[in-house]
């Protein structure tokens, strides 16, 4: 038999793919998160039937939420104060949610911690820690876009739909069991919404005119204050598959992506924008952060770059 | 002394009864035996007898004689010797008439001592012809008795009466002993210091009562009846004559005479008188009784230098009638009574050369008599077979004994004066009894017995040899054993005697032994030309010489000279050779000797060169190889020269026609040589190689090694090679596979590009058939081994210097070379290969490239790798179905339509992400949907099913879901606008008729219409859900089903026009379920109103144009 000509074809694509890969930018990352990240579909498209089928509407969903924050105060002091500058500064992202019947509420519990996190319905928390740990109200911003943007694409309300639906026909217990097995088929793709709600978030920053880096900011602070150790890449065959099956298994079970993937995607959203994000004005807002003034107050020409 | 003295007589006592006894009973044998065949001689002939009255009665009754004679005739004729029955008619004569039996011999009349002579032979019978006269009417019951044997014979004797013993007893025995007590006192009285009588009374009486005896006995001789009571009185007579004279001289008590040359010629005297009557009467014992008691007396008397000296004419005049008359016994035992009386005497101070010389000249005395009867004597250990051993053991015994105490340091003197005597003895004995007389098959005890050179050389080498370890020290013991092999062995060959040889061989190990054992050991070393030596090198050397000159002439032995030069030659090698080139020393002589061997056809040179070959080769794997010192120049070299001389060797016992060896032994050389000499090549490179590169070059050895094997230089380099190469290889994957380090040395990428290079270009060298180099199964299984090698090589390779995104493409490249080269040569093991690093690809992808973020001109590094890789998968199962693939491989083909679906699909998912994934997807199925169709694919139309499910269910959960833009657009209606597109063109694309299997029997495409209208219809209806809100649903579903209708005609699609009726029936029902009690009156109405409308169009349609419509239906 004789060689086929497309045979030399396909051998000298692939030699020019190699080389036009090699000589490009590079960002390798030799990992099983592919192969998480389609199951992590799998799971989805399999749990969105249940969750469309329970959907509650907004209206319900802010009810859960009212009811769940009024719960929440009882044992955790807020700061009314810090949480006018928040509220201030999360309402500029507002106009660029998809969900517009959904009213938010931002709250500052006095806490250490550095933490946010969102409830049904629109209500948002900040811990005094975080606000601490941030620098800017560029940065205040994208942290209130993910925690938004996490209500926004509904990723609240579906930990509870199953077990509303069932305490809606009677069957609370078997409700809470249900929820409780939810969770963990949810664990297989709570990180690829952290993910999602990183670049919702990034887009309500970005067309709110805040910094565009400074949800990685964040993050890279986050990672160095967290002592986040960077994974050493493995330098042998077999160090490398088995470092990524560790992973692999290691990653199943965290509710958050680490730190460096999530730089590493904001950072290729912007890269991948850049021709459109290029010459626009942003703006860091330190010194509003410093004052607690939010920017729809006090504009600082200072504050302003072009990106 | 007495005691002794007392055992010795009751010894001789005996041995002369004994003797006696046994005669008599030969006499009494013979008588026996005499009359027994004289009684058989007389049934024979009775028997004849019969045997011819049978016949004459045979005769008389075919004349007509009566039957009772014929019948009395038949019966057997009884043979009965009744010496005393009386005969019924006159006897016959005698058929045989046996002279008388002699008598029984008298005791008297028979000489005692004389030699055993013959028995006289029996006289013959005398046959006679008999006469019968029968008688003519008289039964004859019993045949005429047989007349009776003479009377006048004697009867035979049958034993010994009682008066007979006492006879013996009393008129012999007695005789004897008492003589010999009588002799004994005699002496013992002359002895005793006797103050009554002086030395000349003494003497006097001695004389007298000698002479008495004398005369007495030759008185008695002549009356009958005396003869042995008169010999012994005569034979005691003679001995204390003998003792007297001796006396005379030689006892104190009786000293007579001053002179001993007086007292020296009277006991000559004295004892040729013995000898000359001796001579009168032969008798061995009398003379043997008569030494006896003069051995005796000098025994009993007193210890001096005389006294030993007398022994000399005693035991001269004993030999002397022991040669004359045959008296080896006597002879014995006079070397036995010299020896043993010199021993029984204290030394006496006699100085050292006279003792030496008496000595000498017993030893000459006995060696003389034994070499005079050398020529007479018979095989056999005899009694004069004794005399040589011991008269060397009385002679050296006493003789060692003397000069030890007197002159220890001149010993070696007297050894080699006894050696030389012995010399001359071998000499004589070799003129007087050559070799040649004795049975080629005697042993060399039956020699010495029979007086062979044997005995006397073997003591004469013994002898030299202890006088050189006397005499010399260090390596001249060495050396005077050397020469005096070395002669030994001339002698023998020159003579043609192996026994010489033998002693040679004796001598030669004896002077090897104490090299190895004394010499070696010491450490000693001397200075020769500058250099220093080992003291025992240049014996050793020397000797080696000396034996391969040994084995230069042609001898039996002389392959074990040659092996005994050549381990000398190799321990001196061993010693003398620097340590780092020992091997190659060794290996150098191994193969001079093979050679020699080889060309000259001689098996021990070879078996040697084996031995000492495996010494060096042993050598240069401890030394040179596992061991070594940092301080040698070029430690690589010995190996290279070991390795040269095996390979030289290995070529040298090649087949061909100048073969020299038995193939038994040349293919297993053949084999260690080569072996050997691919061990050595894999050491230098051990050796030399810097650890990154060993396992290369190993590889590179094991490719040469093939290659010469291949050329049959020689063709065990082809096994050979494995070994080396697998090493070789097995080092390349521990260091730089297994433990491959990305950012490692240089020496990594290099290792493995060489090894890469080697491992296919050895495949490649056995791609086509060798029949005549190489085995199919072993060339195929070359083949692969080697591609498999390299490819795994090459996968690391790629993986260590490549960037991770890029990794899976070059293993594609590698799968893609793999299986096009499988496909071109059908080779079926290296598509195997292709497709297991078609499966590692594919696994890849999903490691390192999926997730990849980079790109080049802002294509992603997702759609440079991906890409090329699916569309390598697609044209691999193109291959396969060009090749026409059978076996594990048919099923495997199908593997690769599925692969590259699922790599696409996922490409899509990341490339597009989530929600964007399903146009991807609905157009990639759409593509494979087609070509499913026009290439008749059922596996690709049944992906496209799976895709379409796919998307369908992406596009409903999560893209109608989003609210997010695109361009203005919302995201779910240009996704969804274009997934419907997708099932439209599907459905068109889709066959109305249901294809059949090969069967019969539907397939899975016959759904394939109906489920892509289905999907399309109902994406549609549920994008219209989401997009249009609650009051316009209504309507919006009814204009759906108004298309769906109108597409269904001109298309003549019964599904699609009953999907559009079903969905104005769901319209139907929603307006009254739903609409009348959610929407506001004017939405309500309006729904009514526009679906009410539809409807009734619809219907208008379908009965306006009923017949055109019916071409559609």
């Amino acid at each position: 038999m004789k060689p086929n000509p497309a045979f030399f074809a396909l051998l000298v694509l692939m030699m020019v793919c190699g080389v036009a890969v090699r000589m490009g930018n590079l960002d390798p990352d030799v990992s099983l998160d592919s192969a998480r990240e389609l199951w992590s579909d799998v799971l989805r498209d399999v749990d969105d039937f249940g969750l469309h089928a329970t959907r509650v509407s907004a209206y319900k969903e802010m009810e859960l939420g009212e009811q769940m924050a009024s719960q929440l105060a009882t044992g955790m002091p807020e700061d009314s104060n810090a949480a006018q500058y928040v509220t201030a500064v999360g309402s500029q992202l507002l106009p660029n949610v998809n969900r517009k019947s959904i009213r938010y509420h931002f709250h500052v519990i006095e806490s250490p911690e550095i933490n946010a996190f969102a409830l049904p319905g629109g209500q948002i928390y900040v811990l005094r820690g975080l606000l601490d740990f941030l620098q800017s109200e560029a940065e205040l911003a994208a942290v209130l876009g993910h925690e938004i943007s996490h209500v926004d694409l509904r990723h609240c309300i579906e930990q509870y739909q199953y077990q509303l639906a069932l305490k809606n026909v009677g069957m609370g217990e078997v409700g809470s069991i249900a929820g409780f097995a939810h969770t963990l088929v949810a664990l297989g793709y709570k990180q690829d919404q952290e993910l999602e709600a990183d670049a919702a978030g990034e887009r309500l920053t970005i067309e709110a005119g805040y910094d565009p880096d400074a949800a990685t900011a964040v993050f890279k602070r986050m990672q160095i204050k967290f002592a986040e150790s960077k994974a050493v890449p493995a330098t042998t065959p077999a160090g490398e598959l088995g470092q990524a099956v560790g992973d692999a298994i290691g990653s199943y079970f965290r509710t958050h992506p680490p730190s460096e993937a999530r730089v590493r995607q904001l950072s290729a959203m912007t890269a991948k924008n850049r021709s459109e994000l290029a010459g626009r004005i942003y703006y860091r807002g330190v010194r509003n952060y410093r004052m607690r003034i939010a920017r729809d107050t006090q504009n600082f020409a200072e504050e302003q770059h072009v990106y | 002394m007495e005691f002794l003295l007392i055992v010795a007589i009751a010894g001789v006592v005996w041995a002369i009864l004994s003797s006696r006894l046994r005669r008599l009973e030969d006499e009494l044998k013979r008588e026996i035996q005499a009359r027994e065949s004289s009684s058989e001689l007389v049934a024979s002939l009775a028997h004849r007898v019969g045997v011819l009255e049978k016949a004459r009665l045979g005769e008389l009754t075919a004349k007509g004689a009566p039957a009772s004679a014929a019948a009395a005739a038949q019966r057997p004729t009884q043979v009965k010797v009744d010496e005393r029955a009386p005969a019924a008619e006159p006897a016959p004569p005698p058929l045989v008439i046996p002279p008388p039996l002699p008598p029984p011999l008298p005791s008297t009349a028979v000489k005692p001592d004389s030699e055993p002579v013959a028995p006289p032979p029996l006289p013959q019978p005398q046959l006679a012809v008999p006469t019968f006269r029968v008688p003519a009417f008289a039964a004859v019951d019993t045949p005429p008795p047989m007349p009776s044997v003479s009377a006048s014979a004697h009867p035979p004797r049958k034993s010994m009466g009682a008066s007979e013993w006492e006879a013996l007893v009393g008129g012999n025995w007695l005789n004897k002993v008492g003589v010999l007590v009588f002799v004994i006192g005699v002496a013992l009285l002359l002895g005793y210091e006797f103050t009554r009588v002086g030395p000349v009374g003494r003497v006097a009486i001695g004389l007298a009562v000698s002479l008495t005896m004398l005369v007495g006995g030759m008185a008695l001789e002549r009356r009958p009846g005396y003869a042995i009571f008169a010999r012994g009185l005569m034979g005691g007579g003679w001995a204390a004559l003998y003792f007297t004279t001796y006396a005379m001289y030689g006892v104190e008590a009786a000293k007579v005479i001053q002179s001993p040359y007086l007292g020296s010629t009277l006991l000559l005297a004295v004892a040729a008188g013995m000898i000359l009557h001796s001579l009168r009467y032969q008798s061995q014992t009398a003379s043997g009784l008569a030494y006896f008691i003069a051995f005796a007396t000098l025994g009993l008397s007193e210890s001096t230098p005389f006294s030993v000296l007398a022994l000399l004419p005693l035991a001269g005049s004993l030999l002397f009638l022991a040669h004359r008359f045959h008296w080896y016994k006597m002879a014995v035992f006079g070397l036995l009574a010299t020896y043993a009386t010199c021993a029984s005497r204290p030394d006496t101070g006699a100085s050292l050369s006279s003792t030496q010389a008496l000595f000498a000249a017993y030893w000459l005395l006995f060696e003389t008599f034994d070499l005079l009867s050398l020529i007479r004597r018979a095989a056999g250990w005899l009694v004069e077979s004794w005399i040589f051993p011991l008269n060397a053991l009385g002679f050296l015994g006493l003789s060692l004994v003397k000069w030890q105490k007197s002159a220890p340091e001149r010993l070696y003197l007297f050894l080699a004066a006894a050696a030389a005597l012995y010399l001359a003895s071998a000499i004589l004995r070799s003129r007087l009894r050559p070799p040649s007389s004795f049975a080629e098959d005697s042993d060399t005890p039956a020699r010495i017995a029979g007086g062979g050179y044997e005995g006397p050389i073997t003591l004469a080498s013994a002898l030299a040899a202890a006088a050189i370890l006397r005499r010399a020290t260090g390596e001249w013991i060495n050396l005077g054993l050397l020469i005096e092999g070395e002669v030994l062995f001339v002698a023998g060959f020159l003579c043609r005697q192996i026994y010489l040889r033998q002693l040679a061989g004796a001598a030669f190990l004896g002077s090897v032994a104490k090299l190895l054992i004394v010499d070696k050991p010491t450490g000693d070393t001397i200075t020769l030309i500058g250099h220093k030596w080992q003291a025992w090198v240049p014996v050793a050397v020397l000797e080696a010489a000396v034996f391969y000159g040994n084995r230069i002439v042609r001898v039996m032995e002389g392959s074990a000279y040659s092996s005994a030069a050549a381990a000398l030659i190799t321990l001196v090698l061993g010693y003398e050779t620097p340590l780092e080139y020992l091997s190659v020393a060794w290996m150098v002589f191994a193969a001079l000797l093979f050679e020699f061997g080889f060309v000259k056809k001689k098996p021990e040179f070879l078996y040697q060169s084996y031995l000492i070959g495996a010494l060096g080769t042993g050598a240069a794997l401890v030394v040179n190889t596992a061991g070594g010192d940092p301080t040698w120049h070029w430690p690589w070299l010995p190996l290279a020269i070991c390795a040269a001389i095996h390979y030289a060797i290995t070529l040298h016992v090649g087949p061909g026609p100048a073969q020299q060896l038995d193939e038994s032994e040349r293919k297993p050389l053949q084999w260690v040589t080569s072996a050997s000499a691919a061990t050595f090549l894999a050491a230098i490179a051990w050796k030399l190689a810097p650890g990154a590169y060993l396992g290369v070059v190993w590889l590179l050895i094991g490719a040469l090694l093939f290659e010469l094997g291949l050329r049959k230089l020689p063709e065990h380099f082809r096994q050979l090679s494995y070994v080396v190469s697998g090493v070789g290889l097995a080092n390349i994957a521990w260091l730089h596979v297994i433990q491959a380090h990305k950012g490692s040395i240089l020496a990594e990428p290099i290792s493995l590009g060489l090894g890469v290079l080697l491992c296919y270009g050895l495949s490649a060298r056995v791609f086509g058939p060798i029949p005549e180099r190489i085995g199919e199964p072993e060339r195929e299984g070359c083949r692969d081994l080697y591609a498999a090698a390299g490819t795994l090589l090459a996968l690391t390779l790629a993986w260590l210097e490549l960037p991770a995104p890029v990794v899976g493409l070059a293993w594609a490249v590698v799968g893609l070379l793999l299986l096009e080269v499988g496909f071109v040569f059908s080779f079926g093991r290296f598509r195997l290969l292709g497709n297991v690093v078609a499966a590692s690809v594919f696994g890849r992808l999903f490691l390192a490239n999926f997730t990849d973020l980079g790109d080049t001109l802002h294509i992603s590094h997702r759609m440079l790798t991906v890409v090329p890789v699916v569309l390598s998968q697609y044209y691999t199962w193109a291959r396969y179905r060009q090749a026409q693939a059978d076996g594990w491989e048919r099923n495997l083909v199908r593997l690769y339509l599925y692969a590259p679906a699922i790599l696409a699909v996922a490409l899509a998912r990341f490339e597009l992400g989530r929600t964007l994934a399903v146009v991807g997807w609905a157009l990639f199925g759409l593509g494979v949907y087609r070509v499913g169709l026009v290439r008749n694919l059922a596996d690709l139309r049944w992906q496209s099913y799976a895709i379409a499910i796919l998307s369908f269910w992406r596009s409903w959960n999560t893209n109608f879901d989003s609210l997010a833009s695109l361009g203005g657009i919302r995201s779910r209606v240009l996704t969804g606008a274009i997934v419907i597109a997708a099932f439209y063109c599907a459905q068109l694309l889709s066959p109305r008729q249901s294809a059949r299997d090969g069967v019969g029997r539907r397939s899975l495409d016959q759904y394939s219409h109906a489920l892509y209208s289905m999907l399309a219809a109902v994406l549609l209806a549920v994008l219209l859900y989401y997009e249009v809100s609650g009051e316009m649903l209504t309507m919006a579903w009814g204009v759906e089903a108004l298309a769906l209708l109108g597409a269904g005609f001109p298309l003549r699609d019964r599904l699609q026009r009953l999907s559009g009726l079903s969905l104005f029936l769901i319209c139907v029902l929603k307006l009254f379920l739903y609409d009348l009690r959610q929407l506001e009156t004017i939405n309500r109405i309006l729904s009514f109103i526009v679906l009410g409308a539809l409807l009734v169009g619809v219907s208008w349609m379908y009965t306006r144009f009923r017949d055109r419509l019916q071409q559609y239906l």
